[in-house]
This record gives C-alpha cells, sequence and structure tokens, in this order.
C-alpha cells in the first residue's frame, strides 16, 4: 500500500497540491453519491407506497358507489315488483337521470327478458346469456360485468345487476344498471397533477376508466387497452408495485396495482420516475454544480498557492545559480514566511561567501605573490648562489695547480677543504632547488606500473654508481595512478637511501614491494641496513634533516623531503619503521583513486 | 682566416671569464676567443654596429657561447636575435648558464639552442665540459656555408 502511494504520490509541489485536493475531494464525492443514491431510494419506495394508497383510495371509492348503487337498485326493485308498467317505467327514466354516470335502468323477469328500460328498444332483449344474469341466477345479490357490449346500440357498458328476492330467496326480477364507464372517474377519483394517472381495470384486465393528470398524453392508454401489470395482479390476486411504462408513453412510471376485491377489478395509479425524481436530479445538478466550482476553486488556489511557492523557490534558486557562477546574488524577499525565512538565510550566506571568497581571493593573491617572489628567489639562487661558488672552487683550484708548491702540505689540504665544501654547498644548491621546484609542478595523474618504474630507477642508480641493483629484489606492487615524474623521483630517493644505508652491510638487501588496501596502495622500501632509532623518527622527511654525519654516508637530507612532498602532492602519505643496525621500511602510500 | 674569431664568449662574471679561459686554455681552445660582457655588445659585435662596425657580419663565430644572465640586452634575447637574421641563423650557439630552470630550457630550445649547458661547481669538471663542447663545436661539427 505504502509503496503503489510512494509510486502514485507525485514528487513535484504543483502535483502534490493538486493531489491534496484529489484526496479531499473524494470523500466529499463518496458522501454526495451515498446521500443521493439513498435519497433515491426512498423517493422511490415512497412513491410506490404513495401509489398504493391512492390506488386502494380510488378502489374503494369505487367499491362504495357500486355498493351504493346495488343498494339503490335494490329499492328501486322492491318499488317496480309494486308499480303499474307505466309508472315503473317513468320510475326507471327519473332515476336513471339521477346518476348522472347511468346511462339506463332496466327491469328483468327472472327468466332474462327486459321487460322495462330507461333505454329505448331495450324491451324484450333477452340477458339470460351474460354472465351477471347467471351470476344472480346462482344466488348473488349484485354482481358487476365486466365491460361488455350493449345488444342495443353497441355501447361499451358496465351492467350493475341486482336480483330482487322474495323472503324464501326466490327470483322475483333483476334490476340493471348500465354505467357510463368514461364517466366514473369523472364521479370516483379527483384528477393528479402532472404526470400522476389513475385507472380502474375490469376482472379481464381491460382498461375501464382513466383519470389523467394534465402532462399525461392522451395517446398514452386507451379505454379497454389491456392491461398486463392489472391481469398480474387479478392473476396472482396480490397487489403489484414497480416501473412499468404505458402504450404510446415510452417513459418510465412507478406505478402501483390494486385489487378491487368485491368487484374482481383493480385499481392502478402512477406517476413517471423523471417526474418524481425531478427535485433529486436537480439537488443532484446543483450539488455537482457546486463541487465543481468548489473544485476548479480548489485547482485554482493550490495552483495559485504551488505557484506563489514554486516562484519564490526559483527566486531563490536563481540566486543560487548566480551565485555559483560567481556573481553577486541577492534575492528579493518572498511573502511566504518559512521562504522568506530561507531567502533571508540565504541572502546571509551569499553575503558571507562573498566575504569568504573575497578573503579567499585575496589569500589566493597573496599566495600567487608569494609564490613568484620565491620563484624568483629560487631562480636567483639557482643563478647567483652558484657564480661565487664556481669562483671560490675554480680559484682555488687555480691555487693548487699554479701555486701548490708555495702553498705547502698543509695549505693544500685546507683548500682541498674549500673544495669539499663549494662542492657540497653547490649539491645542497641543486638540491634545494628540486626541491622548491617539485612545490610548484603541479602533478599529472596517469596509471602507472610502479614494477617498472622501481626497475628504471634502480637502473638508473646503478648507472650513477649509486647502487648495485643485483642486490635489489622487487616484489609485486600494485599499478598506482599519480604523476610518472614525481613517483619516479620519489622511488629513486628511497632506493638510493636503502642501497647508501645497507652498503657498509656485509651482504646488502633492499627489497621493494606493495600491496593493495581498500582506498589506497601501500608501498615500502625495506633495507637491512643500519637503521634508525624511532624516537627520531619525526626528523626523518624534514629538509636537511640528517640522523647519520656526512662522514658515515654522505647526503644532503633533503631526499626524504622530497619522497613526502611527492606524496602530499599525491594526497597520500609517507611513514617509515626501523631500528638501529636492523634495518628501515620506507612506507609510503597512494591514494586510489586521484585526490 | 687567421683573424677570424673561432669563439664568441658573452660573459658578464669576469671571474667566470678568467675561469672560462683557463679551462678553454687547459684544452688548447684559447686561441680566438673574443669576450664581450653584456648582450648589447654581443649583439653589435655578431651584427657589426656600434664598437664593431668595421667587422663584417659574415666572418661568423665558429661557436657563441652565451650566458643568458647578461646586463642590458639578456641571452634569450641575442639568441632570439641571432636566429631571427639570415646570415647568423646558422651559427651554433650554445647556453653556458648556471641557472637549470626549466623554463630557460625550454624557450632556448624553442629558439634553436645547439647545447644547454650548466655550469658545473666543480671546476675539473667545468673543464670536462669546455673540452667536450671546444672539441665538438671547434673540431668535429661541419656547418652550412654561409
Amino acid at each position: 500500500m505504502t509503496l503503489s502511494l510512494k509510486h502514485w504520490w507525485p514528487n513535484h509541489l504543483r502535483g502534490r497540491l493538486t493531489a491534496l485536493v484529489l484526496v479531499t475531494l473524494l470523500p466529499m464525492l463518496i458522501a454526495q453519491a451515498t446521500v443521493f443514491t439513498y435519497w433515491y431510494r426512498t423517493r422511490k419506495s415512497a412513491e410506490l407506497q404513495a401509489n398504493v394508497e391512492i390506488a386502494q383510495a380510488f378502489g374503494s371509492f369505487c367499491q362504495r358507489y357500486f355498493t351504493d348503487l346495488a343498494n339503490t337498485e335494490g329499492t328501486l326493485g322492491e318499488v317496480l315488483l309494486e308499480l303499474e308498467p307505466e309508472r315503473a317505467l317513468a320510475l326507471l327514466q327519473s332515476r336513471s337521470s339521477d346518476y348522472p354516470s347511468v346511462y339506463s335502468f332496466s327491469w328483468v323477469d327472472p327468466e332474462g327478458t327486459i321487460l322495462l328500460s330507461s333505454r329505448p328498444g331495450a324491451k324484450g332483449i333477452s340477458v339470460a346469456d351474460r354472465r351477471y344474469f347467471q351470476e344472480i341466477l346462482q344466488g348473488k345479490d349484485w354482481t358487476v360485468s365486466d365491460l361488455i357490449q350493449t345488444k342495443v346500440g353497441g355501447d361499451d357498458r358496465l351492467v350493475l345487476a341486482r336480483g330482487i328476492r322474495s323472503n324464501d330467496r326466490r327470483l322475483r326480477g333483476v334490476v340493471l344498471g348500465e354505467v357510463v364507464p368514461e364517466q366514473l372517474g369523472e364521479t370516483l377519483a379527483t384528477p393528479r397533477g402532472g404526470g400522476g394517472l389513475l385507472a380502474l381495470f375490469d376482472g379481464k384486465g381491460l382498461v375501464v376508466s382513466l383519470v389523467r393528470g394534465p402532462q399525461v398524453p392522451s395517446s398514452a392508454l386507451a379505454f379497454k387497452n389491456r392491461d398486463a401489470m392489472a391481469i398480474q395482479a387479478i392473476e396472482s390476486g396480490q397487489q403489484i408495485t414497480g416501473i412499468d411504462q404505458l402504450p404510446g408513453e415510452d417513459v418510465d412510471r412507478l406505478a402501483a396495482r390494486v385489487l378491487i376485491r368485491d368487484l374482481g377489478w383493480v385499481a392502478g395509479a402512477s406517476r413517471p420516475l423523471a417526474e418524481v425524481m425531478a427535485p433529486v436530479r436537480e439537488n443532484l445538478l446543483y450539488t455537482s454544480l457546486a463541487v465543481l466550482v468548489v473544485t476548479a476553486i480548489s485547482f485554482l488556489a493550490a495552483r495559485f498557492v504551488a505557484k506563489s511557492i514554486i516562484d519564490s523557490v526559483a527566486v531563490v534558486r536563481r540566486g543560487a545559480v548566480n551565485l555559483a557562477a560567481g556573481n553577486k546574488a541577492r534575492v528579493s524577499i518572498p511573502e511566504i514566511t518559512e521562504l522568506a525565512d530561507l531567502a533571508v538565510t540565504f541572502n546571509h550566506m551569499a553575503e558571507q561567501l562573498t566575504l569568504h571568497a573575497s578573503s579567499l581571493e585575496k589569500t589566493a593573491d597573496e599566495l600567487r605573490r608569494s609564490n613568484q617572489e620565491l620563484e624568483a628567489f629560487s631562480y636567483s639562487v639557482s643563478h647567483d648562489l652558484r657564480a661565487p661558488l664556481r669562483a671560490i672552487d675554480g680559484f682555488a683550484n687555480a691555487l693548487l695547480e699554479d701555486h701548490s708548491d708555495q702553498l705547502g702540505s698543509e695549505g693544500q689540504r685546507y683548500l682541498s677543504i674549500i673544495r669539499d665544501n663549494t662542492d657540497r654547498m653547490g649539491q645542497l644548491i641543486d638540491d634545494l632547488l628540486s626541491y622548491s621546484r617539485l612545490g610548484r609542478k603541479r602533478p599529472s595523474f596517469e596509471e602507472i606500473d610502479m614494477e617498472a618504474l622501481a626497475r628504471a630507477a634502480a637502473e638508473d642508480l646503478e648507472a650513477a654508481r649509486e647502487a648495485d641493483s643485483s642486490i635489489l629484489r622487487v616484489c609485486s606492487m600494485p599499478a598506482a595512478t599519480g604523476d610518472r615524474t614525481l613517483i619516479r623521483q620519489a622511488l629513486s630517493n628511497l632506493l638510493s637511501n636503502a642501497f647508501k644505508f645497507s652498503s657498509t652491510k656485509e651482504r646488502p638487501e633492499v627489497e621493494i614491494g606493495g600491496r593493495q588496501e581498500a582506498d589506497e596502495n601501500v608501498y615500502w622500501v625495506r633495507d637491512n641496513g643500519v637503521g634508525f632509532d624511532m624516537a627520531y623518527q619525526h626528523k626523518l622527511f624534514a629538509m636537511f634533516q640528517r640522523l647519520h654525519s656526512m662522514k658515515e654516508f654522505p647526503g644532503t637530507g633533503v631526499g626524504l623531503a622530497i619522497v613526502n612532498r611527492v606524496m602530499h602532492k599525491h594526497g597520500g602519505r609517507v611513514w617509515a619503521e626501523g631500528a638501529v643496525n636492523q634495518g628501515a621500511t620506507f612506507y609510503f602510500a597512494l591514494p586510489r583513486r586521484q585526490p | 682566416m687567421t683573424n677570424e674569431v673561432e669563439i664568441l664568449l658573452v660573459e658578464d662574471n669576469p671571474n667566470d671569464v678568467e675561469l672560462a679561459l683557463r679551462a678553454l686554455k687547459k684544452n688548447n681552445l684559447a686561441n680566438r676567443v673574443f669576450i664581450v660582457k653584456d648582450g648589447a655588445e654581443a649583439l653589435d659585435f655578431i651584427f657589426g654596429r656600434g664598437a664593431h662596425q668595421n667587422r663584417r657580419v659574415e666572418n661568423v663565430p665558429r661557436v657563441i657561447l652565451l650566458d643568458l644572465k647578461l646586463p642590458k640586452v639578456d641571452g634569450i634575447e641575442v639568441l632570439r636575435a641571432i636566429r631571427s637574421d639570415e646570415r647568423t641563423k646558422y651559427i651554433p650557439v650554445v647556453v653556458l648558464t648556471s641557472s637549470s630552470e626549466d623554463r630557460d630550457i625550454v624557450e632556448t630550445y624553442k629558439l634553436g639552442v645547439n647545447s644547454y649547458i650548466v655550469k658545473p661547481v666543480n671546476f675539473e669538471k667545468f673543464i670536462d665540459v669546455v673540452r667536450e663542447l671546444g672539441y665538438y663545436w671547434l673540431l668535429l661539427n661541419h656547418r652550412p656555408a654561409v
């Protein structure tokens, strides 16, 4: 999880702020979605329940209407039995005009023949084949027919048949009420608003009556249409709720179908889903817009904040670049406190750096000057100190050659001492010069085969009769990185010393070798010569320091100082181990990578 | 031919001059040595100007022994002048100096010096050096005709 977060978490500031906005917005969006889903569901189930209740109300009105009508017909029948035919007909006609939704009343004898009717031309027609009549014959008090067509006129009508019986339950006649279905709705129900719809279905699931809301198109569901949901309710004997579509409307509706038990009919109510959800949708739209605006503002704010930070950082960064390029770099102070702190600190640092740089430059200038002076000095040493020496030696020699008889043997010896010392002085000047020249030389680094270099140095020494390379043992040595000339000089000095200080031994031995270590290569030159007292080892590598007299071993005391200087120039180091008369080992270490 | 200068020694230090002459003498080379004490006089001599205006430039010395550190005009300038003149550019010039500075050696070789010799402090060694260079430049060496 942390890994994937790391993977997705952007590295730049702008990305991070954007991600932060997203992270904050996401739970808000999820909460919104949950709220709206919940709202949608409760709204839907509430509307379905409302439809059930409306349908139930419609159904119960309907049932009461027919019960009332049945009672009226019962009373009518009792009266008709007592009346003359003319007066009875007049009564039927007047009653039917009292009931606006009843087109006609008829009086039928127990055999099913219409004896009297307020509908003209119906007299003498037999209704014995009608199902309602048969239901009455079978003993029902009253019944309502499904939608049927009248035998006279062929109108779609509902017929309420009421059996009139004597006290012994013998059928004496049947009163028929011819109900106009189109007017039932107006009579029984209050129209619903919007797309709301109320409907009444007969026992076959045909639409008997429709009460449309103002927004229901007249083409949607027509009189006598067969309704699948109503049939489903009749067949299952239960109320049905759900999404339904009316023929000719193509709109999802939340619908309910409720059985009217006594009639075997179904009452229905529905409302378009879109209409129900309009407030939810509207709210969702406004909320989404608000979220969108909040998001946009957040992103803009994030960008703005990021930009202000990035700009401030960029100012400091430019300052740093300027500073690195060696220019004067002062940055303007940004508004954000922390960055302002940074800028102030940066300016302070830049000031300090400038100060340091100028003092460094001053020091460098001084160094350069003193270096130049030193160079001039050594040049003049080289030239001017040697000239008088040459004169001393030359004329001492002339004296010896031209006037030796006047000098006597003691005088000649003195002159020889003078000449020895001029020689030595010349040697000292030469060594001093090579030491100072070394100081000025900038080492150039290259890969060096140390074994080969050691052999070459030894051969040179042998050629100069300072060594006998036959007593030298060269062990394996790791290659070094360094300045070939300087390293060769160092090797030469160390080998020369080793040969020199072991020359008094019966069997002098000199060994050179090296080993590789973690960060450096360590090399050594070992001899079995006179060695030295470890108490004086700190003097070994100092200029003009000698542990032996000139008589024992000639030398100027510069060789090891040169070795020391060479190693310093390479970032390396030198040290020595030894004991009096037990030989000495001189070590030097070179870094494995150039410094 | 008899008056021709064989060796021109350019040296300001009289002690060095004397020792050089002594060394040349020891090697029997000191017959026709002409000595000048600074760079300006050296140029006058070589190019037949000033005090030496009667000298013919074409009578070039067999070899010039040149110190570098000289009054007025230093040795490097003298060498440069010799090498940039058609008449004198083939004269063998041997720098004989106390300086073993790298930059002097490099500079003189760039200008086409024939030898660069550091005067040894030890006089016997100096005699050896003078002998060798005298034999080489005066006896063994052949140069193009001017």
